[in-house]
């Protein structure tokens, strides 16, 4: 079955934050896809809807099974069920990480660029953000972004109690392969220092290449993690606002459990429902996605090669986000605001830190003609310059 | 008689909690939820919104009536503010709104907000179960007003707030006053006299106020609520009031609920200590809240009298047949909170009941400390399933009698 990727759908004035913004503006900014979820999804959503009663839920047998089995057929990864700690979302996931393995004054490894609610989050705790940068390169064409062995460890010292990872890597799409996670995992082993690894975009692959979970490179390193992930990105729910914890040391996982406190609740009956619908029956709608995704990534490269080559641009192995250093416009303000003033919303990269200032994030999961409206926009604006 | 509640849902094959926590020949009267369907209107606005299919990072603004529908508005937030302006003449500006995935994070954060560690935090007692945790998970030092009981002309017991007790319960570092209004589980609406009671003493105190109303459209007979915030401005800039339809729509499921802070420093404080740690709500959460506020008002007068009848019901009978057991008689709630201590049962009586009758009860002693020997029953339920647990739990009495 082939599924319509090109169909635009009306989101805007609805009720996405993505598109609450000035009816001018393009909105490329937020991660999330303006494409309808797999019709797995939609029927498992239907069908509680109709069941017509929403009580208090229990979570379904089915749940942990289905990722237990996802685990071991993706990446070889033995987990068992009761390792998996469901959470309403990533972000109170390695907020919890925060609160049950940090302490005020405590150290927090963070690599940049990163996604900007970690380092945020490690501030709220009270806690230092330690900064791994990546290694940042131009050539005539693209920036480059890779794993930074050195500074990854001269980030830690004696007060740091947890790193964070974020892989495949927001906003960059970098993917870290066996032996750069082999010596992240190691630095953190030999320390005891907690790994906290976001992997909500593990499914969105644009390079057909394998993700590895860093907790599945050994038993020894799988002890010191917590691994966060969710059907959000991959299937396109995260209004649903669901993820999980897979944490297979008992000591962690009972110090993370306890650490939710009265504030964080479970995900619903619709998120569970939505869950095991893509994860039971996504997974060729996910393929084809991940393809559309991929010639969008290409159509805007190109584009951007032959129209607007002051634009230097990531290319992604995975998510759908292109990472653009704009820095070359020699802008006299900020870009994001320069594109916005012109008709697309973009994200602003200098909230990503590690000298983001001039970059903008650039979210590709729209249908091909939206993607090219924004293009053009930002060609002309360019042009009009 | 609204006949409409009374078919018999099958909830045992769901993923019913209430249903599937005891073994299949236990009836469940132990959590606070209702054996009923929510508005059609609730149904409708959720299949419509998920035929549109795209569910993506949500704001609380325009919504769809039908499948394949245009976006309606007005959003969430005006539809909310003009219920509490019916309902209770009290104006609230939309900014004073902020989102939760549930009314339990509410009062969490505001014990997280209330002072330092160690400080103290006030409740009524009895008190709802996770009421009582708030201040523990949030280390904060718990501390109790018992409520006053006393026994009406017709034998029922009546819980009142002990304006003595609950001053000499305020100490130096107590810094914030959980309200339970409607109260869980005595079924008190809370008067006028009272709430202003508690207002001035927790302005003498320099106390915030952080009011669970989530039972608030649960009223039974011609019993009225009046939040807490509405008496004035000076009470409304310490209050923090959770406001929500799960309980009203049963629709606890789908995870909505809403703290109106009126004050603008104390909104900051409450949304920053939110920050990382409480989700928004559901996108679910959203549409059923907003359909249930705008079509939901003809439902819920029936509702509320199938629970006024059910109340009547569950108290005749239990005054008849059971004297021994001293029961409330809520003005709102779906909730009996009944005192067996008189009863002389061998074991603790939410086990007894569940043993002996088949009936699962909620245990007082997880309601604080004045809550041992009491159970809690929910009767919003179908008379067919109320009335034989009622008679079960009488049968059970008999060698005691």
């Amino acid at each position: 079955m082939n599924y319509d990727f090109d169909r635009v759908i009306d989101r805007r004035g609805g009720d996405s934050l993505k598109w609450n913004i000035d009816a001018a503006q393009i909105p490329m900014w937020y991660a999330d896809a303006d494409v309808a979820s797999p019709p797995a999804v939609i029927d498992a959503l239907i069908a509680r809807a109709q069941h017509g009663v929403y009580g208090y839920a229990q979570e379904p047998a089915a749940l942990r099974t289905i990722i237990v089995e996802r685990m071991r057929r993706l990446y070889g990864w033995h987990i068992l069920p009761e390792d998996i700690v469901p959470v309403p979302g990533i972000i109170p996931g390695f907020n919890l990480a925060s609160r049950a393995f940090g302490a005020p004054g405590a150290g927090v490894v963070v690599q940049a660029p990163t996604f900007y609610p970690i380092s945020r989050d490690v501030a709220l705790h009270d806690m230092i953000p330690q900064h791994a940068p990546l290694r940042r390169s131009v050539d005539a064409l693209n920036v480059h972004f890779a794993y930074d062995p050195i500074a990854f460890e001269a980030a830690f010292d004696e007060r740091t109690k947890i790193a964070t990872l974020c892989h495949p890597h927001n906003p960059t799409g970098l993917v870290f392969g066996r032996d750069e996670l082999l010596h992240m995992a190691q630095t953190c082993v030999n320390r005891q220092v907690v790994i906290c690894s976001d992997e909500i975009h593990c499914d969105i692959r644009l390079d057909g290449g394998e993700h590895i979970p860093i907790a599945s490179l050994s038993e020894t390193i799988a002890q010191q993690c917590v691994t966060l992930m969710s059907p959000s990105k991959a299937f396109n729910i995260p209004g649903l606002v669901v993820g999980y914890a897979i944490i297979q040391n008992p000591q962690l996982r009972e110090r993370y459990v306890r650490a939710q406190s009265g504030m964080i609740p479970h995900p619903s009956a619709f998120a569970y429902a939505a869950t095991i619908a893509a994860y039971q029956s996504g997974d060729a709608w996910l393929a084809q996605a991940n393809a559309y995704y991929a010639v969008n990534l290409d159509y805007a490269l190109v584009y951007i090669r032959q129209h607007i080559p002051q634009l230097r641009c990531t290319i992604p192995a995975a998510t759908y986000l292109l990472w653009i250093d704009a820095r070359e416009l020699q802008l006299p303000g900020s870009v994001r605001d320069f594109f916005a003033r012109n008709g697309v919303a973009l994200g602003d990269g200098t909230p990503f830190g590690g000298e983001s200032e001039g970059f903008v994030r650039m979210t590709l999961a729209c249908p091909r003609s939206v993607l090219a409206q924004a293009l053009d926009a930002m060609r002309a604006a360019i042009a009009s310059q | 008689m609204p006949e409409r509640f009374e078919n018999i849902l099958p909830r045992r094959d769901s993923d019913s909690l209430k249903w599937n926590l005891y073994d299949a020949d236990i009836t469940p009267m132990w959590i606070a939820e209702a054996d009923v369907r929510p508005p059609q209107a609730v149904i409708d606005a959720l299949a419509a919104r998920v035929t549109h299919g795209v569910f993506g990072y949500t704001a609380a603004i325009g919504h769809l009536s039908a499948p394949g529908g245009s976006w309606e508005y007005p959003g969430i937030a005006e539809v909310i503010c003009a219920r509490l302006k019916q309902l209770y003449d009290w104006d609230v500006a939309q900014d004073a709104l902020v989102y939760l995935p549930g009314v339990v994070p509410g009062f969490n954060v505001a014990c997280k907000i209330a002072g330092q560690p160690g400080d103290a935090v006030l409740m009524h007692a009895p008190c709802y179960g996770p009421i009582t945790k708030g201040p523990i998970n949030q280390s904060r030092r718990p501390t109790y007003a018992p409520l006053r009981r006393e026994i009406t002309g017709d034998g029922y017991t009546h819980f009142a707030h002990d304006q003595e007790a609950f001053d000499n319960a305020i100490e130096k570092n107590t810094r914030l006053f959980l309200l339970c209004n409607p109260h869980n589980p005595t079924g008190r609406a809370f008067s006028r006299g009272e709430l202003e009671q508690i207002a001035a003493s927790c302005v003498q105190h320099d106390m915030l106020i952080c009011s669970d109303e989530i039972h608030a459209e649960l009223l039974l007979g011609t019993a009225t609520h009046i939040p807490i915030a509405s008496l004035s401005d000076e009470v409304a800039d310490r209050c923090i009031t959770l406001v929500s339809p799960s309980k009203a729509f049963n629709i606890p499921g789908l995870g909505f609920a809403v703290a109106v802070i009126q004050n603008p420093v104390l909104r900051a404080r409450y949304m920053e200590a939110m920050q990382g740690l409480v989700p928004s709500p559901q996108i679910f959460g959203y549409v059923g809240a907003m359909a249930a506020y705008q079509h939901g008002d003809e439902w819920i007068a029936a509702a509320q009298s199938f629970y006024t009848s059910n109340r009547d019901f569950v108290c005749s009978v239990l005054r008849m047949h059971a004297p021994q057991l001293l029961i409330n008689r809520p003005e709102a709630t779906y909730l009996n909170w009944i005192d067996c201590r008189q009863a002389q049962l061998p074991t603790n009586p939410k086990e007894y009941f569940l043993n002996h009758a088949g009936i699962a009860l909620a245990d007082g002693s997880g309601f604080g400390p004045a809550g041992d020997g009491y159970i809690r029953l929910t009767f919003a339920t179908q008379r067919a399933i109320l009335e034989p647990a009622l008679f079960a739990i009488i049968e059970s009495l008999r060698p005691f009698s």
